[in-house]
């Protein structure tokens, strides 16, 4: 029976183990608007993150700080004829600098709540997923209700609780976030659970683990990483909303969204600038994360792959 | 008498849909919903010899899958008992009604659906060798490569991911995934159904080439009797949950006896292409939900009696090696 091990040479074509992912990720770059979205997000988050690199000034070191350059407007100079691109406040601080330092803030918060929320959110849809019975139903509930809740509200009374701070900023979020991941996940994961590869996988005598971290988890992915995307730009904005609120991170390390405050009264006094860069590039990262979620969303939806 | 590899005894799975919130409610204002009951395998017992091939043909609906299913441990029986080896399957410790499970492997219908889309061919097969240590991880490569040329792959596709395949490479790789943990004994759960006739063909001569070499026992579910007849020593004829006559394959299609089956083989035009009998199955399969008192086939059956809306017929060996549960035989 020679004749039945010939094989077909329909694979000669295909690069050699190009994955789903990759074929993905080329998808995803197709499109020049998400191309300039990710450049975009890609260049503030390098700015943010390195931002003493690429700022004249720490502005929150006091001692770099002269208030004869306060309220100079965008394009004028310092004292010492630094030109200011972006104006300064009423204690002589380059508007620029701080948006980076802000850019950081928010950043990090927005980042650090969605890995947490995330991760939390996907293993309680999992297990939810999994033991269901009444462990499922109680999960679901409270995922209902807290999704039904005012994210804006929700937070606000728990920072009213908690006081000021990044990580409780961060936990805020975290609470008011993981439901969307536990429910993504236990969507998800119910339909992966059913499909025949983890049968097989069952058939194999592989362990619930083994089964939940090669068969289930990488196949829930792209949707984690839709609402994951949505959310980020969700907290960062809410992270904002917070601290323009008063609610937020601390003084000692504002965010874009207490930037925006703090220039809030200069408004109608003609100083714009104070207030209105740093809104624009909260505008800039939110828009341009968003930008990338519908992207994903449109290459990782499974009803549109083939 | 050779020694069974398989064996199953009484065994029985009903898959239950409670009733959701919106119909217990609805029941508190008069209306009469009830909690609905499949039975999909109904006390059927069954062995499979070493090196034999069993065939399980029947209607769509009727129980095959889940039978299948319980054989290889992804479902748990209701009732009745699985005997692996000789043994016992509830009666071993953990360790080893594993063992005893891993040797019991299953090949799926759907060749894709069946495959982890974002696993590498290399990890889909050696996943499980390498999780239950029958090779060490760092000989799976090797390990991989053999199993892969044994079904007719390259071994140079191993790091392609399934939707590089074709429909019959796809099939060959769900073979080498079950094969990778040495079993003694493959559900082939309508293994062909999906592919084409002259791929499906290449498939079934793969199934007898391995059976011929490691000396495999087969289920082979399916709902196409030409391939049952190619490839099985003895056929079973599954009815709404119950087996309802099994015999050597050559007797079965030569002289079948229950009803049932004889309906079943007159559908089937190839095998009897000169003398057509129309006597093709009348009325449509009832629904599992409330199947039919007595014999399940009496609403369809041409020769029902009186006594057959009553009272279920019997298994009853009524030749040897040769059975069925029908009151008129
Ligand atoms: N997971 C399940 N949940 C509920 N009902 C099921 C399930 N699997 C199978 N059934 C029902 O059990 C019966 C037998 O199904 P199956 O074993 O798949 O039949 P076959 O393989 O012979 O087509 C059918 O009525 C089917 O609807
Ligand atoms: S028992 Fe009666 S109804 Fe059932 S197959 Fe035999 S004759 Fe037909
Ligand atoms: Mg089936």
């Amino acid at each position: 029976m020679s004749t039945v091990d010939q094989l077909p040479t329909e694979t000669a074509g295909v690069e050699e183990g190009e994955s789903m992912l990759r074929r993905q990720v080329r998808e995803y770059f197709r499109s020049p608007l998400a191309t300039a979205a990710t450049i975009t997000v890609a260049t503030l988050i390098l700015m943010a993150f390195f931002a003493p690199l690429f700022v004249p000034q720490n502005p929150y070191d006091l001692s770099q700080l002269d208030i004869m350059d306060g309220l100079l407007p965008p394009g004028e100079s310092t004292y010492s004829g630094r030109v200011l691109w972006l104006g300064s406040d009423e204690q002589g601080r380059d508007i620029y600098s701080a948006i980076l330092f802000g850019l950081r803030t928010s950043l990090t918060v927005g980042f650090l709540a969605t890995a947490i929320a995330c991760m939390l959110g996907t293993i309680i849809g999992v297990i939810s997923a999994y033991v269901g019975g009444w462990v499922d139903s109680f999960v679901m509930r409270v995922v209902d209700l807290q999704l039904s809740l005012p994210s804006i509200l929700v937070a606000l009374v728990l920072l009213a609780a908690f006081g000021r701070g990044i990580d409780k900023v961060i936990a805020a979020l975290v609470i008011v976030q993981w439901a969307y991941y536990a429910r993504t996940v236990r969507a998800a994961a119910l339909v992966e659970r059913g499909a025949e590869y983890v049968e097989a996988a069952r058939c194999l005598m592989l362990s619930n683990t083994q089964i939940v971290f090669r068969h289930v988890l990488p196949n829930c992915m792209p949707p984690i990483i839709v609402v994951a995307t949505a959310q980020i730009a969700h907290a960062i904005a809410l992270e904002a909303t917070l601290s323009f609120l008063g609610a937020g991170v601390p003084v000692t390390q504002p965010s874009l969204g207490m930037l925006i405050a703090s220039g809030y009264n200069y408004l109608l006094s003609g100083q714009y600038w104070i207030s209105t860069y740093p809104g624009v590039v909260l505008v800039i990262t939110v828009g341009a994360i968003n930008l990338m979620g519908d992207r994903l969303r449109d290459v990782l939806n499974p009803r549109l792959a083939n | 008498m050779s020694e069974p590899a398989v064996e199953v005894r009484n065994l029985s799975k009903r898959f239950v849909r409670s009733l959701d919130f919106v119909e217990r409610v609805a029941n508190l204002v008069g209306a009469n919903y009830r909690e609905e009951v499949v039975s999909a395998v109904d006390r059927v017992s069954l062995r499979v010899d070493r090196a034999e091939v069993v065939g399980l043909v029947g209607e769509s609906g009727c129980g095959k899958s889940t039978l299948g299913r319980m054989l290889a441990g992804i479902l748990e029986p209701d009732d009745g008992e699985i005997l692996m080896g000789g043994e016992h399957l509830n009666r071993l410790d953990d360790r080893r009604r594993k063992a005893a499970l891993l040797s019991t492997q299953m090949v799926f219908q759907n060749p894709m659906a069946s495959l982890n889309p974002r696993m590498r061919v290399v990890d889909t097969i050696g996943q499980a060798p390498v999780k239950h240590s029958i090779v060490p991880a760092r000989e799976i490569v090797p390990y991989v490569d053999g199993i892969m040329r044994q079904v007719g792959l390259d071994p140079a596709t191993r790091n392609h991911y399934p939707h590089q395949f074709s429909g019959g490479q796809r099939a060959r790789i769900g073979i080498a995934r079950a094969l990778a943990v040495k079993p003694s004994v493959l559900v082939c759960d309508e293994a062909t159904a999906a592919l084409d006739v002259s791929i499906q063909a290449q498939v079934l001569n793969l199934f007898m080439r391995l059976r011929a070499q490691l000396g495999l026992t087969y289920l082979f579910v399916s709902h196409d009797l030409g391939v049952v007849r190619l490839l099985a020593d003895r056929v079973g004829v599954m009815y709404l949950g119950r087996i309802v006559e099994i015999a050597p394959a050559g007797r079965l299609f030569a002289d079948p006896q229950h009803p049932y089956t004889r309906a079943l083989l007159a559908d089937m035009p190839q095998l009897v292409a000169k003398k057509r009998r129309f006597v093709a199955i009348k009325g449509q399969l009832p629904s599992p939900l409330n199947p039919p008192m007595g014999c399940h086939f009496h609403p369809r059956c041409p020769m029902a009696v009186a006594r057959c809306r009553g009272e279920a017929p019997a298994l009853r060996e009524i030749a040897g090696n040769h059975s069925a549960a029908c009151h008129l035989v």
